[in-house]
């Protein structure tokens, strides 16, 4: 029992350490600043459990795996709020003064808009002058998402090329 | 190897066996209700089995707490990584922006990205008769709607994970 209150101890305590960080260097990528705080005190937790008395291999493994699926859970968490059209719209509820009948704050457009910025944020597609190119890196993340597609049998992610048939050539 | 642990792990890989030979193929499992339930039933089952193994067993009985956390996390790690993929692929938005850029080398404008808004407008559509068949927000009129109890405890949870982060998104 005391792995498993030492592993969600150390859990509660990367959180914290990730809502500091967002507030001190605001900057920083959300994802990677996780990793960095959850890597360190995955290391502090692995270096406590070692040092319990009579540690068993199961113990150890059992705590290391409660802090795993935690830090998952959490990433995920976050990951679906910035990302999800449906957390948004729960969201939107929520903000004071909204009238029920009120126009989305967020207009499709900007929507995409900040989707490409993000995008060139991460280094999946630059753009130069006005003209927007995928990387190496997001060559890859399509192919790997086209693989994947395929074997959970989605179809395929036609929507672009259906898009791209469809608009007028330029030369 | 402990025969627990041997359990799992084989569980583990009849489950994802079974969805690439059989459940893959059945429509049902190809719906989001349908891919989450696979997981949720397997879970429960899952704890329940191990549960009862564990007890069952004299010997391993005092170190049913760590057997159980172990288990549950690994199946846990496993589900939600099999449903982010699975989600992450089936109508992800950044993945088809980047298939459009990808299909126009050379001449992907925001004029030839912008009609994908139209993508953005209906999966909102769609968004919000889900979150209202789920009972999260009800129409009070029209196209009006207001968050239900449970929604509101459900946007509550978001805008906690938001404070969490700070409010800024995942690369700023």
């Amino acid at each position: 029992m005391t792995c498993i209150m030492l592993a969600l101890g150390y859990f509660a305590f990367a959180a914290s350490l990730h809502a500091v960080s967002r507030r001190v260097k605001p900057r920083a990528n959300t994802v990677q600043a996780f990793l960095v705080v959850g890597t360190a005190c995955g290391s502090c937790l692995l270096y406590n459990l070692v040092m319990l008395p009579n540690p068993a291999a199961l113990t150890v493994t059992a705590g290391l795996l409660v802090f795993a699926f935690a830090s998952e859970l959490y990433i995920f968490a976050f990951t679906f709020v910035f990302g999800s059209v449906s957390a948004s719209v729960l969201l939107a509820h929520l903000r004071p003064g909204r009238r029920p009948a009120d126009p989305p704050a967020v207009g499709p457009d900007i929507m995409l808009r900040r989707r490409l910025e993000g995008m060139c944020a991460s280094g999946l597609v630059r753009q130069e002058n006005g003209i927007y190119e995928v990387t190496q890196v997001g060559r890859c993340l399509a192919s790997a998402g086209r693989a994947l597609a395929g074997f959970f049998r989605h179809g395929s992610v036609s929507a672009g090329r259906e898009l791209s048939d469809n608009s007028a050539p330029t030369t | 190897m402990d025969p627990i642990v041997e359990m799992i792990a084989g569980y583990l890989a009849c489950h994802i066996l079974a969805y690439i030979v059989v459940f893959r193929k059945m429509a049902p499992f190809r719906t989001e209700k349908g891919i989450f339930s696979l997981h949720a039933v397997s879970y429960l089952i899952f704890a329940a089995a191990l549960a009862l193994m564990v007890y069952r067993d004299g010997q391993r009985r005092d170190l049913a707490a760590p057997y159980l956390a172990l288990g549950l996390s690994l199946h846990g790690i496993y589900s939600l990584s099999f449903l982010e993929l699975w989600s992450l692929t089936q109508g992800s938005y950044s993945l088809t922006i980047l298939s459009l850029i990808a299909s126009n080398p050379g001449r992907a404008t925001l004029d030839t990205i912008l009609p994908l808004c139209a993508i953005g407008s209906e999966k909102e559509k769609a968004r919000t008769s889900i979150l209202e068949s789920l009972g999260l927000i009800r129409p009070i009129s029209g196209a009006q709607t207001v968050l239900t109890f449970k929604g509101s405890l459900c946007a509550r949870m978001v805008r906690l994970v938001y404070w969490f982060t700070d409010g800024r998104s995942l690369n700023r």
